[in-house]
């Protein structure tokens, strides 16, 4: 009993001890003026735990919820999905990045007027040639047919045989000879 | 009126309004932050006026009005810079008012020096001395070419920096096809004369370009640099640039590429390096000295071709470096040298130089690009200026 008082009267003169010291009565003195503080926060983070309590216990309200969940696809799949997704987001946003700026590119095309007069002024210089070309093409057959309705004449041996000493005739025909030549060679 | 701005950017050509275009759309809180500084009321695309010199295009194409390229969300100064207080972060015009900025980037393009060839500014658009180099003279170069039908058709490189190296050399081969088509190639001598020692500085393209040369036979002279034109007796003078003699050549026409070098505001500033161009570091393009200060284009002292193409590649990296230093993150984007240039060898050809700063080619089709090709010239007269107005200065290409 008498060692047991010794003991509790070294602790005591331990403690007086530590409370002398400067620091430790500065540290208790701010302690002591935080209490009101960390009681505060105690208590809201009671309050938050019995809302939970709560909410857990309100069968009604965990239905209303659940039957909203529900009401969505999310399931496992839709959030492997996501992870998924955030995986790949740094490479998706580069290429909405390139998309947007191709978007952004054409669309900026479409409104320049002077770049769309330019592009069908240099079009129609490519394009002129072969139109010219056609239109001559054209006339020529119009002329031909013009010339056929306004003078109906009878062909006749002769007519043909006329038309035989025509160069561009006589070409054609060399054409056609070297044709059957070669035929001729190769069924040997 | 505000003057005080997130960015300032001096220049508004093509490495100005690409790098303020890129800025707006990664970040619209720089709306109304970011201010360009130009006096010019009109901006060119210049990469056309040899085709226009050729007679293959219209040189009105070339031209916009400067207010309808600056990107929305900037705001346009019309003044002209006069000099640069980089320590106080502080960029001064010519009318006197002082602008602060937090970050800075100089694009104030390559100044072109008429009075550095003498006699050159004096007969300019008469006399057959003509130049591709002036938008106002670029339409003599085609009535010069148009009506020359026999003697001696000189063409001129200088012993300085240019604006697309190649340049020099496609309004020749235009003019030597031209002269093909009418006929009187056979009455013509047509004399290259250049301050540089070959063709062209990639080997590659080089072994391509000395081909054509060869087959066009034109008489190319190198390190010959032009110091004098005297108009009325139709003589250039050179300079022999590795012997230091004197020669002349008579003419009967002349094709002059003036000598280009930095603009004097920006040569004169601390921010320019012992040659007067910006001095920057060539992969992220911070200055080297002031680290909210980026030097793009032309002015930079970066070693690589002054081209259109040079700065497509370099305005993503200046853009995103700069949006990093302001989101305090370290800089990532780094640019390589590559250049690119499409020398046209005649109407409806053209061989596609590109390359780095290794000057090893870099080609961006999967065919062989020193051989002389339809479809790349195609590409230059038709696609390029559609990407250029409506891609690379809305910042999308």
């Amino acid at each position: 009993m008498a060692n047991a008082t010794v003991s509790m009267s070294e602790e005591l003169y331990q403690i007086i001890e530590a409370l002398e010291k400067p620091e430790v009565r500065h540290s208790l003195q701010r302690l002591l003026e935080k209490l009101p503080n960390v009681e505060q926060t105690i208590e809201s983070a009671e309050n938050v735990v019995d809302f939970g309590k709560s909410v857990l216990a309100d069968a009604k309200t965990v239905d209303r919820y659940e039957q909203f969940a529900s009401s969505y696809n999310v399931g496992s799949d839709t959030i492997t999905a996501i992870v998924q997704l955030m995986e790949k987001l740094p490479k998706l946003v580069q290429t909405i990045h390139q998309l947007e700026n191709i978007i952004d590119f054409v669309t900026a095309v479409l409104q320049d007027k002077q770049t769309t007069d330019y592009t069908m002024n240099n079009l129609k210089g490519y394009v002129d040639p072969y139109v010219e070309k056609g239109k001559t093409s054209l006339d020529f057959l119009k002329m031909i047919q013009q010339r056929a309705e306004e003078k109906p004449q009878q062909i006749n041996v002769f007519s043909i045989i006329k038309w035989m000493k025509d160069p561009s005739v006589q070409k054609s025909l060399n054409y056609v000879q070297a044709t059957l030549d070669i035929l001729k060679e190769k069924n040997r | 009126m505000k003057t005080s701005f997130k960015v300032v950017i001096v220049g508004g050509g093509t490495a100005g309004i690409s790098v303020a275009a890129r800025l707006l759309r990664q970040s619209h809180s720089l709306q109304g932050e970011i201010a360009i500084i130009d006096p010019a009321e009109k901006h060119y695309y210049q990469p056309l006026w040899t085709l226009v010199g050729g007679g293959a295009a219209n040189k009105w194409d070339s031209e916009r009005e400067m207010l309808s390229i600056i990107p929305e969300g900037a705001v346009w100064l019309k003044e002209a810079v006069s000099s640069f207080d980089p320590n106080q972060n502080q960029v001064i015009t010519q009318g006197g008012t002082t602008y602060t900025y937090d970050f800075l980037v100089v694009a104030g393009g390559i100044e072109i020096n008429w009075g550095a060839i003498k006699g050159l500014k004096e007969a300019l658009g008469t006399k057959s001395v003509c130049s591709n180099y002036s938008f106002e003279h670029v339409d003599y170069t085609w009535e010069t070419i148009r009506n020359f039908k026999e003697g001696t058709a000189l063409f001129t490189h200088p012993n300085s920096p240019v604006k697309c190296g190649g340049a020099p050399q496609k309004i020749m081969h235009l003019a030597e096809d031209h002269f093909n088509r009418v006929n009187v190639r056979d009455n013509i001598n047509i004399i290259f004369g250049s301050a540089n020692p070959a063709i062209f500085d990639v080997l590659k393209y080089r072994e391509a370009l000395e081909k054509v040369i060869e087959r066009k036979n034109i008489d190319a002279r190198f390190r010959h640099n032009l110091i004098e034109i005297k108009a009325d007796e139709k003589i250039a003078i050179f300079e022999n640039l590795d012997t230091g003699t004197v020669e002349e050549i008579k003419y009967d026409m002349i094709h002059v590429t003036p000598y280009m070098c930095s603009p004097e505001f920006i040569r004169t500033s601390a921010l320019a390096d012992e040659n007067g161009w910006v001095d920057v570091d060539k992969f992220t393009l911070q200055h080297k000295k002031y680290s909210n200060v980026f030097g793009i284009g032309d002015n930079a002292n970066l070693p690589t071709s002054k081209t259109g193409a040079a700065i497509r590649k370099q305005a993503p990296v200046v853009a995103q470096n700069l949006i990093a230093l302001m989101r305090q993150q370290p800089m990532t984007q780094m640019y390589d040298g590559y250049s690119s240039c499409p020398i046209v060898t005649g109407y409806n050809k053209l061989i596609l130089a590109e390359f780095d700063y290794n000057k090893e080619p870099v080609e961006s089709m999967p065919f062989n690009q020193a051989v002389e090709r339809s479809s790349m010239y195609f590409m230059k007269k038709d696609l390029l200026p559609v990407m250029y107005w409506d891609g690379m200065l809305k910042g999308t290409m």
